[in-house]
């Protein structure tokens, strides 16, 4: 093995993120505690990043021989997550205000679970797949239960650990049969290759299966897909606000991502074999997802719900990625949803902050939304935006983001499931719409005709968000087109110098 | 070079922003600069584009430009381009031109309105539609154009929604159009399905090698058709333009008169490649354009509301355009498309200039009452010199006295029904033009000649419009005036310059045709001699009953009580509508909401969402909150996942 100092570049964006991170939390104890300080200087430190994710590339095909991968598609990858954690940043200003909370090292949790993140979404090796979901797995705990003196908090911490601990058990053990099964490979584009061995008079080993079937288990629960998503709605509940709205979409993406190269790159030919229970794992989360949904009165646990029936519709595009020829339509149909979802989620998610706080218990109950149009006409407008492009319909961004993924499906021959998935968002109307019914033809109460006090950073992501959203309804071109081109190169390299 | 083509409709959507977010703070004398500022330099553009164009050699004056891929899901590609050919480059001058006109005007008329600034922004959203409608390389453009401008619409005619009439009449608009839209949706659909594409080049290459039974041409021409019905107000959809008159007058000017209007007989213009295949189609649409013209020319003999006349009148008119491109004459329609902008344009202003005046003399002596009806109007000649004189040579115009733009125009298009082999429609459509004469002088006449029939104290307070709206007057007269000269036909010694221009965008249409043969100029002089002894007469006619002896209409109304009774009623055709169809679906959909709604619809959504409610309550139960019962179904999941990979097998 060996290394080119040029491959550092590859991987540049989670160097500058982790420095980030030293830097904020070395300010925090030596320089300022200032919340301020702290977050102007994570804020542009993202800002840097994303430039960073941009200018600063390696021309190499094969880095780190090939443990990560370095293509456009990755590059923009890397560019939304670092969009996540800012928006997360963003929102995170005005709600620490007055809650007692040590910032540094609540930027610095997130800073790192960006770095996990980031691995993650890049990983084309089990070894840095691992490295990626444990990286951002722990800082994840820690964040959720952030809030120490809110039981609920500590709950959902404690929880998310338990099961999270529980589920890697598995994922580990997965990869160890796969990598017995193959003779000693770990990198996905080599694995791919071991299987096709496989056939004829060399069939392929039950544990080769088992160890698939394990690492699927593993990666659901990341995604939090039914029936592996009970932990999701407590910790969603009891997170604070901002690293919720932060947990559904970034982890998330990042373990689809990972999802999609692996069974669409590495195990193409064991599609047999996973597309079925992936497809019915995929249905079931669609409409247990959106059923369960309907009956929250707490709009956290609501929007916990309804980012589950999400994970179930981005499964779609992991099966049909499965499927030869159709993968990097179901690639680009994926990174198409992942920035309309993560668009429409994190403008979700502010709103949500906002309303709560007005109130002087500060719960989320949807009650809490009757008549906001009457007084608050920009904030419910957006608020409706959001959940309009939730349920999917035209023009926003997310009725394109569904319609990508869906086609893909029905190209690859997933019918069954895909009309599973239109009327699961049929169901899922419902409850979206009522908040827009609430909004719009309830009459006001006496906690909706407050004033809400957006903050500058707040009215930000609301504007941001809506006008993508829309942009990204009426125009999906420009952004369709580069999903597209970037999703036809991606690299799947594999291991030139063999471990001696 | 061709860059800022999409600039072009981008500036009034500027307009629109700024007037939109920032009007009430701008107030209402900026907001409507802002927006004449807008459409101007969107007016500047659109001519240095002409020149742009003009500089090609003739074959090659189409320009197409690609900005970005739109929709792209499988095989269908739409991309967002703008087409300008000496089609296009004819609308946007005139839809920039007439509306930078009638927005200089409307910051007269508008003045002291509390809602100005909203005025303002709908009427910049409206010519931001109007010009993505004529410069869309496709059809999905053009039809978002075409719905756009059709909200802008009843927007500005239900501008004032206080009033409640003028509310339901926005609201017929929508409906009317609705059923147009889904005939222009299906037309599309079916190019789509035939051609396998929906640009206009494309379809144009399409019909080029298009073999096979021209059948689904005509469904395709006639659906298409059938949305340029309900658009441009021709039988049977014709209904809602007249009780659009309920907007602001300036709005009925620029939408219901020049621009938004004639979207139909423009669309027919741009798909000639595909109507010219359908000779069926071709002759509904002139058939129905005639029928249209005489019909509606009848009506607005007898109305007395000043601005009814001209709708009846611009209806009538937009019947003339489609006759020119139904018998095929494409650019003769095209001609009359743009001179009917400027003098129907003119007129109307005119119109509005009067009832400002009149309202405010109302105002002025505290008097309640309707400042649209021409009986109690006269004598306005001497009080509003210049409204006058512009409002006569709109008259004039319109009525096809020779030398001026309507005549050159409106005689081209019935020399041509007579050149292309239908003498009936000629006839007829020659008929109208005397009634047009007629009806045009009765509305001048009683309204400027004469005498002052209100009460005196209103008198002393009628003055001339502002110079603000007076000047938008005095262009469109003079535009009125000469417009027509580039369209001087060769018997009389023109070159018909116009009509050159827009040859090649017909030219597949004008083969596909065949030579028609020359008919002599004799011919033409004989046509041209009958249909100006029928304009003087219907003006002289006018002259004699409405001037000279005003007892004698209101003796014949007497003595054919019922025909007057029809016509004033406008041949009842709203209450027949209201009973056939209106009354109809709602005793049907009542009928139906009772059986099939309440019991069966209403039953299964609301069991639908009982159920699922139900079932909801049920499955949450799972979430117990406690972390060992999660750990089990986890379990439970493992087990069953692995165990159907390994049993696979």
């Amino acid at each position: 093995m060996t290394f080119n100092p040029t491959d550092l570049l590859a991987i540049a964006p989670e160097i500058a993120v982790l420095s980030l991170a030293i830097l904020v939390i070395m300010i925090e104890v030596l320089i300022s505690r200032s919340e301020e300080v702290l977050q102007g200087i994570t804020a542009i430190g993202l800002l840097a990043v994303m430039a960073v994710s941009i200018f600063v590339r390696s021309t190499s095909a094969n880095v780190f021989s090939g443990m990560v991968a370095n293509d456009d598609f990755t590059m923009y990858l890397k560019v939304l997550l670092t969009g996540i954690a800012l928006l997360a940043i963003l929102m995170s200003k005005d709600y620490l205000k007055g809650k007692n909370f040590r910032v540094g090292e609540y930027y610095t949790l997130i800073l790192l679970a960006t770095v996990g993140m980031m691995i993650l979404a890049s990983s084309t090796d089990l070894v840095t797949m691992f490295l990626g979901i444990e990286t951002m797995s722990i800082a994840l705990y820690a964040l959720a239960g952030f809030r120490s003196e809110c039981s609920k908090s500590n709950e959902a911490a404690m929880k998310y650990f338990l099961l999270g601990a529980f589920s890697t058990g598995f994922l580990l053990y997965g990869i160890a049969l796969l990598y017995g099964a193959t003779g000693g490979k770990t990198n996905f584009a080599d694995i791919g290759i071991a299987i096709t061995a496989f056939g004829g008079d060399n069939p392929a080993p039950a544990y080769l299966y088992a160890g698939i079937g394990l690492i699927m288990v593993g990666l659901l629960f990341k995604v939090a897909a039914v029936p592996f998503h009970f932990w999701s709605p407590d910790v969603y509940q009891g997170a604070p606000t901002p690293v919720t709205a932060f947990m559904s979409a970034g982890p998330k993406a990042a373990a689809i991502i990972v999802f999609l190269r692996l069974f669409g790159w590495a195990l193409p030919d064991m599609s047999i074999a996973w597309q079925p229970i992936l497809g019915v794992v995929a249905a079931v989360t669609m409409v247990t997802g959106n059923i369960i949904a309907l009956s929250q009165q707490n709009i956290k646990r609501m929007l916990a719900y309804s980012s589950i029936s999400h994970a179930g519709y981005l499964l779609l595009a992991v099966i049909a990625a499965g499927t030869a020829g159709i993968r990097s339509d179901a690639a680009a149909g994926m990174l198409f949803y992942l920035v309309a979802y993560y668009l429409m989620n994190m403008g979700a998610f502010t709103v949500a902050i906002l309303v709560s706080r007005a109130r002087l218990d500060g719960d989320y109950q949807i009650n809490n939304y009757q008549g906001l149009a009457a007084n608050h006409p920009w904030i419910a407008g957006a608020m409706a935006l959001f959940m309009i492009s939730l349920t999917g319909i035209p023009p926003t961004a997310g009725f394109f983001g569904k319609l990508y993924v869906f086609s893909a499906a029905v190209k690859a021959g997933f019918i069954p499931l895909v009309v599973i998935g239109v009327l699961a968002s049929a169901i899922s109307a419902f409850y979206y719409l009522r908040i827009v019914v609430y909004m719009y033809m309830r009459p006001e109460t006496a906690e909706s005709s407050k004033d809400l006090k957006p903050t500058p950073a707040w009215k930000t992501i609301m504007i941001v968000c809506s006008i993508l959203i829309i942009y990204l309804g009426v125009m999906p071109g420009m952004m369709m087109k580069l999903a597209d081109s970037s999703s036809q190169k991606i690299s799947s390299p594999n291991r030139v110098v063999t471990l001696k | 070079m061709s860059n800022y083509l999409y600039l072009i409709p981008i500036m009034p959507f500027i307009g629109f922003l700024i007037n939109g977010i920032w009007g009430k703070k701008l107030g209402e004398k900026a907001a409507g600069y802002i927006a004449s500022a807008m459409i101007g330099i969107a007016f500047v553009m659109s001519v240095t584009a002409f020149f742009e164009l003009l500089g090609h050699d003739p074959h090659h004056r189409v320009i197409e430009k690609e900005f970005f891929s739109w929709i792209a899901v499988g095989d269908l590609s739409i991309p967002f381009g703008i087409l300008l050919d000496p089609l296009s480059a004819v609308m946007i001058l005139v839809v920039t031109g007439v509306s930078f006109l009638i927005h200089i005007y409307s910051i007269g008329y508008i003045h002291g309105d509390p809602g100005a600034t909203r005025y303002f922004a709908y009427l910049n959203l409206f010519v931001f539609f109007m010009l993505l409608l004529v410069l869309g390389n496709s059809y999905p453009i053009m039809f978002i154009g075409w719905e756009g401008v059709g909200l802008c619409s009843y927007l500005l005619i239900g501008f004032w929604f206080t009033d409640q009439a003028k509310a339901t009449a926005g609201k017929k608009a929508f409906v009317v159009n609705r059923i147009g839209d889904f005939g222009f949706l299906i037309g599309m659909f079916l190019i789509y399905s035939t051609f396998g594409t929906l640009t206009f080049s494309g379809a144009m290459h399409g019909a080029e090698l298009f073999v096979g039974s021209t059948a689904i041409i005509f469904w395709m021409t006639l659906s298409m058709f059938l949305g340029a019905t309900g658009k441009s107000a021709q039988l049977p959809l014709y209904v809602w333009l007249p009780d659009a008159m309920a907007g602001p007058t300036p709005v009925s000017a620029l939408i219901h008169a020049a621009t938004m209007v004639t979207a139909g007989v423009y669309m027919v213009a741009r798909n000639s490649f595909l109507f010219i295949m359908s000779p069926g189609t071709m002759e509904i649409i002139a058939w129905v354009g005639v029928l249209t013209a005489i019909f509606a020319a009848t009506i607005a003999l007898v109305q007395n509301d000043i601005k009814k006349v001209l709708a009846y009148s611009t209806v009538s008119q937009l019947g003339y355009m489609f006759v020119g491109v139904g018998v095929g004459a494409f650019a003769a329609g095209v001609s009359h498309l743009v001179t009917h902008a400027f003098f129907k344009a003119l007129l109307f202003l005119g119109s509005g200039s009067v009832i400002h005046a009149v309202h405010h003399a109302h105002a002025h002596a505290g008097f309640k009452g309707d400042p649209q009806d021409i009986r109690f109007m006269g004598g306005l000649r001497s009080k509003m010199p210049t409204t006058f004189w512009t409002f006569f040579v709109g008259c004039i115009a319109i009525a096809g006295v020779p030398g001026l733009s309507g005549f050159f125009s409106k005689d081209e298009i019935i020399w041509m029904t007579f050149a292309n082999g239908h003498p009936a429609i000629g006839v007829i459509a020659l008929i109208a033009a005397f009634l047009t004469a007629f009806y045009m002088f009765r509305l001048l006449f009683l309204t400027f000649y004469g005498s002052w029939r209100g009460r005196k104290d209103q008198e002393d307070h009628l003055k001339d419009s502002p110079k603000v709206m007076t000047l938008p007057l005095t262009v469109l007269a003079v535009l009125s005036i000469i417009g027509g000269w580039i369209m001087i036909p060769y018997a009389l010694g023109g070159g018909m310059q116009f009509e050159h221009f827009l040859e090649p965008v017909f030219e597949f249409a004008n083969n596909f045709a065949g030579e028609k043969g020359h008919p002599s100029h004799m011919a033409e002089y004989s046509v041209m001699a009958i249909s100006i002894i029928l304009a003087i007469s219907g003006i002289l006619l006018a002259r004699a009953w409405y001037l000279k002896n005003p007892d004698i209409p209101a003796r014949l109304a007497n003595r054919s009580k019922l025909a007057h009774k029809v016509l004033f009623n406008k041949y009842y055709v709203d209450e027949i509508y209201n009973f056939a169809f209106i009354q109809t679906f709602l005793g049907l959909g009542e009928a139906l909401w009772k059986s099939f709604d309440v019991l069966i619809v209403d039953g299964i959504v609301n069991g639908v969402a009982k159920l699922l409610g139900w079932i909801s309550s049920v499955v949450r139960k799972i979430q117990t909150g406690l972390v060992s019962n999660y750990a089990l179904m986890m379990a439970i999941g493992i087990v069953a996942v692995v165990g159907y990979m390994v049993w696979k097998i």
